[in-house]
């Protein structure tokens, strides 16, 4: 450890002000914090802190993330790593030009963005759009709006909003078909240009024909689908890990999966023909993923806690309603941006309550 | 619908024990003169000779002058720190004599009391209400009901339950002189842990004929034993108080200077406190001559260059110099924290077997151990809000930190103050636990201030013109 603090010394001041490099000072900055916690003292009382901070905050949904990240890796190959790989490194620049230009620190928030958004794409989506894709996530979704912590939107599903209307066939028409046994798709090596890429139909088009794949392929993943998306079992692993680290609401997840559930056992009890099993409906697609890691992301979504029932609720509901009887097969992307449009009414109305609540105490 | 009060104590290593070091008879003490925003002004000067029990300064309090009793009877030798501090020499052994006439609290009448707690420098030990500091001596102000907390008011402050251990007869004297201050049918209202506790049983045995009394047990999360929280905790109990009833509130240790300034007109000598937190390698419980220099009974690590030592608890104590500090009448503890010395390498990323969080995101928590790694810093750095929620999660009073933060972001005072910005009480607990470590606290004081100044410019505008036309 002590070549870090070396190293990082050495490089200090090549960044100080005045310096050829001081107009890159947020990039040594992020790297001296990245390697080794800042030792500010806070100047008044407190004067000790809780040892939670945004970058182990951020880290914890990596790691809540990792499963099914493996999970893509084993069904559709080392595909998924180079776009991991293009979508840090395109959607970091302009992170890090921002953050130049704007003479603030580079923030963490984008390392969560950053690994999503390639799970949230079609596996056989040529790099160049992963790349196009995340950049106009960061720019439009976060940055225009002031950065991490001001967005309005969930910076990796507007990247993929603008995908799907910029580059409709690419999107539904580059599905890898998953390849289960020993190794999986890893077996196949460096399947770089996915050129096998098939445009067979995921689970949700031949749910909509009436064809269900089986609840087992669904649960495991072994199906075709985003990236991320397709294996129940490692987005509940990874899921209930940021439940339990505290990171993700309960609340939020528990209200978008009862919602979606209950609706949905309720609409079948009264045989509407257009809508879908529960366990196939629960399984398929993007829902889980969504409950777990895009609808939980605290900054899109409402700050009051009775607010992220609600907010859940309408994601759920919605995601249901836009899948059973919309021309879109999927509606967990567009309920998760529906709710963000929300969150801020929601809060509001239950802050004013509050505020009724807090004149009426006196 | 009432909303219940959260709260939240964090875990940090270094927690007292209930066993009690006394701190022999020291060769000077210092009283300071300066304390809780008031500067007392001095009556004696140097080389006077004072007896226990003389005036040593006074201050102009709400309706009348405050006096500060000299602990020991010597020699003043000298002034410190810019005339803020009296130094004198003490002559001789710890005596207990009486130096103010005892009071029976059947009869004593209220002038005599308030007069007697003046003159024992006790009468800042209450907290009303009314003036959100001490009440008004001039008899004009009779509670209704006056709270006596056994809490500590932060974690690893002096425990209620240490002083009735020590000082029972005390607290309980203390107690019965309550009746004297109060309106006709008021009500001591006794804020203690648990009810099945075997102190709480004894409190129980000894009180429960006086009518007077009430027991409220609370649960011991901080900062339950802030006196604004304690008058919230009554509004819960079968008879709530009206919202303009003047409440008093003490603690177990101001009682016990009552039971033995009023009941055996002692001065008061020692006090309890506490010398804990991670950079304290055993913390205890002290009982410490009043005046009594800190580098004269405790450990030498409290003082080191690599130390921080504060004044109070963690969450609300001020910094203050260990070689020039020493106890006075209103100290309850000291907390000593280590100073960031090295920048441990990736941080973030290890289980943190030491660490402990309001987020159960480390190793810590799986195994139940306090937060050993705390220093004195940030942990990290400031960031934007990412609207987490923590800060909601621990605040006492129920607004909700972040919210208001982003109000004032925008400089809105009136939402902020209208979504409970008057509502806070300086715990201290947001700006702790703020994963983007925001000075929430400060913001909100701030704020306050200037909305205060605001009203005030405008109210001077508004008189300003009515003179003029």
């Amino acid at each position: 450890m002590k070549i870090i603090d070396k190293l990082m010394d050495r490089l200090e001041p090549l960044f100080a002000p005045g310096k050829k490099l001081s107009r890159l000072r947020p990039v040594y900055q992020a790297m001296d914090t990245f390697l080794r916690v800042p030792s500010i003292e806070p100047g008044r009382a407190p004067f000790g802190r809780d040892p939670m901070d945004v970058k182990r905050y951020m880290s914890l949904v990596i790691v809540a993330l990792i499963p099914p990240f493996l999970a893509s890796l084993y069904f559709f190959g080392w595909r998924i790593l180079l776009m991991l790989l293009v979508s840090y490194v395109a959607g970091g620049t302009v992170e890090v030009l921002f953050a130049v230009i704007r003479k603030e620190d580079v923030n963490e928030g984008f390392l969560v963005t950053g690994f999503i958004f390639p799970l949230v794409l079609p596996p056989g989506l040529p790099l160049w759009v992963v790349a196009v894709g995340v950049v106009f996530g960061v720019v439009v979704g976060k940055e225009i709006f002031g950065g991490t912590g001001r967005n309005l939107f969930n910076p990796a599903l507007v990247g993929r909003v603008f995908l799907g209307l910029g580059y409709p066939a690419l999107m539904t028409g580059t599905w890898i078909e998953p390849v289960s046994g020993a190794l999986g798709r890893l077996s196949y090596g460096l399947d770089v240009r996915g050129l096998d890429a098939v445009s067979s139909a995921t689970p949700l088009v031949a749910g909509k024909g009436g064809d269900f794949v089986a609840p087992l392929d669904l649960f495991l993943g072994n199906v075709t689908g985003s990236a991320g998306e397709t294996s129940a079992l490692a987005i509940i692993l990874g899921g209930i890990f940021l439940v339990a680290v505290g990171v993700a609401n309960w609340r939020t997840v528990f209200s978008v999966l009862g919602s979606f559930v209950g609706l949905n056992a309720l609409l079948r009890l009264a045989s509407v023909e257009a809508v879908a099993p529960v366990t196939f409906n629960l399984l398929a697609g993007g829902l889980l993923f969504g409950a777990f890691f895009m609808a939980t992301d605290p900054v899109s979504g409402p700050v009051t806690t009775t607010g992220k029932w609600a907010y859940g609720a309408l994601i759920g509901m919605l995601t249901l309603l836009i899948r059973s009887f919309s021309g879109f097969v999927e509606g967990m992307m567009f309920a998760i941006l529906f709710g963000n449009i929300c969150a801020p009414l929601i809060d509001e109305v239950i802050i004013r309550n509050r505020m009724r609540r807090f004149a009426g105490e006196g | 619908m009432k909303l219940s009060d959260r709260g939240y104590t964090p875990r940090i290593s270094g927690r007292p024990a209930s066993d009690v070091v006394d701190v022999a008879f020291p060769r000077t003490v210092c009283i300071d003169l300066r304390r809780g925003g008031s500067t007392y002004a001095a009556l004696v000067r140097e080389g006077d000779a004072v007896a226990a029990g003389d005036s040593l300064a006074e201050v102009e309090g709400v309706g009348g002058s405050l006096g500060l009793p000299s602990p020991v009877s010597g020699k003043v030798v000298g002034f410190e720190d810019e005339n803020s501090r009296i130094v004198i020499e003490t002559d001789g052994e710890e005596s207990d004599e009486a130096v103010f006439e005892p009071l029976k609290s059947q009869f004593a009448a209220a002038a005599q009391v308030r007069n007697a707690l003046s003159c024992g420098g006790l009468w800042p030990c209450l907290w009303s209400s009314a003036t959100g500091a001490a009440p008004a001596i001039d008899g004009s102000e009779r509670p209704k009901r006056v709270i006596v907390s056994l809490v500590a008011a932060e974690p690893y402050h002096a425990r209620g339950r240490v002083v009735l251990t020590r000082h029972w007869d005390d607290v309980m004297s203390g107690i019965r002189f309550l009746p004297r201050l109060m309106d006709d049918y008021g009500r001591v209202e006794v804020i203690l842990t648990a009810v099945r506790d075997p102190v709480a049983r004894k409190i129980y045995r000894e009180l429960a004929g006086f009518a007077w009394v009430r027991l409220h047990p609370v649960a011991v999360r901080y900062p339950v034993g802030d006196p604004r929280m304690l008058v919230r905790t009554l509004s819960a109990a079968e008879t709530p108080p009206k919202p303009d009833e003047i409440i008093w509130v003490m603690n177990a240790q101001s009682s016990a200077l009552f039971g033995r300034v009023l009941g055996r007109g002692l001065v008061p000598r020692r006090r309890l406190i506490v010398l804990a937190g991670p950079g304290v390698s055993e913390p205890k419980h002290y009982s410490v001559p009043i005046g009594t220099r800190l580098r004269d009974f405790a450990p030498a690590e409290l003082g080191g260059a690599d130390m921080l030592l504060l004044r109070g608890g963690l969450l609300r104590g001020a910094e203050t110099d260990f070689a020039a500090t020493s106890v006075q009448i209103d100290d309850d503890a000291f907390f000593a924290l280590p100073k960031p010395v090295t920048r441990q390498a990736f941080s973030f990323l290890r289980p943190g077997f030491d660490r402990r969080s309001i987020f159960p995101a480390f190793a810590g928590s799986a195994l139940n151990r306090p937060d050993s790694h705390i220093t004195a810093s940030l942990r990290g750095e400031e960031r934007p809000c990412i609207s987490c929620g923590a800060c909601e999660r621990v605040c006492p009073v129920r607004i909700i930190p972040q919210v208001l933060h982003r109000y004032l972001y925008r400089d809105r005072f009136e939402e902020a103050e209208r979504a409970g910005l008057n509502k806070c009480i300086d715990c201290n607990l947001c700006t702790f636990v703020c994963p983007s470590k925001i000075a929430l606290q400060e913001q909100f004081e701030t704020a306050r201030a200037q909305i205060r100044a605001e009203r005030l410019a405008l109210e001077k505008a508004v008189r300003a013109d009515g003179e003029l036309s």
